[in-house]
C-alpha cells in the first residue's frame, strides 16, 4: 500500500541521510525510480521547487514526493518518515547522553558515513547529468549531447563562480534557478 | 544556592503569570539591548552564557507557552529559504540573542551535533530547543511548528504544479531548471568535500563510493545506496578498532 511504502521509504532515508538536505537526494532518487513513482526529471523539478520555497529542503522534498503519490496523507506520512529518526535521536541525546557523540567509536562510525555520503551526492549529480543532459543511462546507449543544456551549465557555473569570487559568499540558489528557468524558456521554448 | 534559585523561579513564575500575554507582546516588540536590560533588572538570572540551567522567559500559562513555541518555530520554517543552513542565523538570533532560551555554547553544540546525526538540521534544533524549554511536549510542538509551513505550502503547490507543466513555457523553463539543479547538487557535494578533513581515508571512501555508484548505474547493476552507508559505517569502525589495537600493542611492547 502506497502510504506504508511512502512512510517506510522516507523513514529509511531519514535514518541514514547524514549531512543535511542534499544527502537525501541520492537516496530519494533511488527510491522514486525503484518504485517507479517519478522520473529523474520530475524529481529534479520537485527539488528545484523545494529549494525555492520556504522550509528545510528535506521536508519540502518529502512533502512533494509524498503528495504526488498519496495526496495529503501521503505528504504527511512522507514528512513524518523523514523527521522521525532525527527527532528520536536528538530527543534521546537531549534526555540521556548529551556526550554520546564525543565517544570515539561513534565518531569512527560517523567518520565512515560522511565521506561515503559525499561520494553518493557527487555520483548522483554525475549520473543525473548523464541521463538528463547526455541521454545516457546504460552501457550501450549513445551519448546524445544536449547542446543547450551544456550552454546553460556553462552560464550558470560562470555566474556562480564569478559571484563567489567577487562577493566572497555563495550566490543564493534561487537566483541560479530563476536564471536557468529563463534560459530554458529562451533555448527550449522559442 | 539552590534554594535561592527556587525562590527566584517562583518570583519569575508569579511575574510571568500576572503579566502573561503582556510579556509575549513585549518580548516580540523588543530589540535585543532593551530585552537584556529588562532581564537584568527583573530576574537577574537571564544569562546567555550559562549553559543548561539558564533561566528563560516563557509564559507561565501552558497553552500560551506551547503556542509561543509553535509560533516561533513556524516562523523559523517560514523564513528559511534555500536549505536548512539558512535557518541557522534565524535560530541564533531568536533563541540565543533575543529569547535566551539557550546559550551560545549550547547552540554551537547542537550545530556540531547536527553534522553527526541524520535528518534535517531544522528538526535537530527544533527538537532540542523544544525539549529544553518544555520537555517532551515542547520538542513535539516545536518540531510540528517548523515542519508546518513546508507541509502546507508544498502540498498546495503540488496540487496544481502538474497542471502548470502542461504549458510549453513552463516545461521549457523547468528543462533549464533541472540542469541548474544538477549543477547545484554537484556543487553541494564539492563544497562538502572541501569542508571535510583531507585524509586518505576520506578520499578513498568518497572515491570508491562515487566510482562504484556511477559504474553500477552504467552497467545497470542494482546496489542500494543505503548499503554504501552501512558498509562504510562498519569500515569506519573497523579502522578505528584496528588503529586502537595497534596503539595498545605499541604501548604493551614499550
Amino acid at each position: 500500500m502506497i502510504y506504508l511504502q511512502l512512510f517506510l521509504a522516507f523513514l529509511k532515508i531519514g535514518a541514514v541521510a547524514f549531512g543535511g538536505g542534499y544527502a537525501m537526494i541520492p537516496l530519494v532518487e533511488e527510491t522514486v525510480t525503484q518504485y517507479g513513482w517519478l522520473t529523474s526529471e520530475e524529481l529534479l523539478n520537485y527539488i528545484a521547487i523545494s529549494e525555492s520555497t520556504p522550509g528545510p529542503i528535506a521536508v519540502n522534498i518529502a512533502t512533494f514526493v509524498g503528495s504526488s503519490q498519496g495526496g495529503l496523507l501521503g505528504a504527511f506520512l512522507a514528512t513524518l518518515g523523514i523527521i522521525l529518526p532525527a527527532y528520536f535521536i536528538i530527543l534521546l541525546i537531549s534526555i540521556f547522553a548529551k556526550n554520546i557523540l564525543s565517544k570515539k567509536p561513534i565518531q569512527a562510525v560517523i567518520g565512515g558515513i560522511k565521506p561515503s555520503v559525499i561520494g553518493l551526492i557527487i555520483a548522483a549529480s554525475i549520473t543525473m547529468f548523464m541521463s538528463v543532459v547526455c541521454n545516457f543511462s546504460e552501457f550501450g546507449d549513445s551519448f546524445k549531447f544536449d547542446f543547450w543544456a551544456l550552454v546553460i551549465i556553462a552560464i550558470i557555473a560562470t555566474i556562480s563562480f564569478t559571484y563567489y569570487k567577487l562577493k566572497k559568499k555563495p550566490i543564493s540558489s534561487i537566483y541560479l534557478i530563476i536564471t536557468a528557468g529563463i534560459l530554458g524558456i529562451i533555448f527550449y521554448g522559442i | 544556592m539552590k534554594e535561592s534559585k527556587e525562590l527566584k523561579d517562583k518570583k519569575i513564575d508569579i511575574k510571568n503569570e500576572s503579566q502573561g500575554s503582556d510579556k509575549i507582546a513585549e518580548s516580540n516588540k523588543q530589540t535585543t539591548p532593551s530585552e537584556q536590560d529588562t532581564g537584568q533588572t527583573e530576574t537577574n538570572t537571564t544569562q546567555a552564557t550559562t549553559d543548561y540551567n539558564a533561566e528563560f522567559y516563557l509564559p507561565k500559562n501552558k497553552i500560551k507557552a506551547f503556542l509561543l513555541i509553535l509560533g516561533l518555530f513556524f516562523k523559523m520554517g517560514l523564513f528559511t529559504f534555500g536549505g536548512g543552513y539558512a535557518m541557522i542565523p534565524l535560530l541564533e538570533n531568536e533563541f540565543v540573542s533575543k529569547r535566551k532560551w539557550l546559550s551560545q555554547n549550547d547552540f554551537m553544540n547542537i550545530l556540531v551535533l547536527s553534522e553527526s546525526t541524520p535528518g534535517p538540521i531544522a528538526i535537530n534544533f527544533a527538537t532540542y530547543i523544544g525539549y529544553k524549554v518544555k520537555k517532551l511536549w515542547g520538542s513535539i510542538v516545536a518540531t510540528i511548528g517548523v515542519v508546518l509551513p513546508s507541509l502546507i505550502i508544498i502540498f498546495i503547490l503540488s496540487l496544481f504544479f502538474d497542471n502548470l507543466l502542461e504549458y510549453k513555457v513552463v516545461q521549457s523553463a523547468f528543462r533549464g531548471i533541472q540542469i541548474a539543479v544538477i549543477f547545484l547538487i554537484f556543487l553541494a557535494g564539492i563544497k562538502m568535500l572541501k569542508k571535510a578533513e583531507k585524509n586518505i581515508f576520506n578520499y578513498i571512501v568518497c572515491g570508491v563510493t562515487a566510482v562504484s555508484v556511477i559504474l553500477c548505474s552504467i552497467f545497470a547493476v542494482s546496489f542500494s545506496t543505503i548499503f554504501y552507508i552501512i558498509i562504510f559505517a562498519i569500515v569506519g569502525l573497523m579502522v578505528y578498532l584496528i588503529q586502537r589495537a595497534r596503539a595498545k600493542n605499541k604501548e604493551g611492547r614499550l
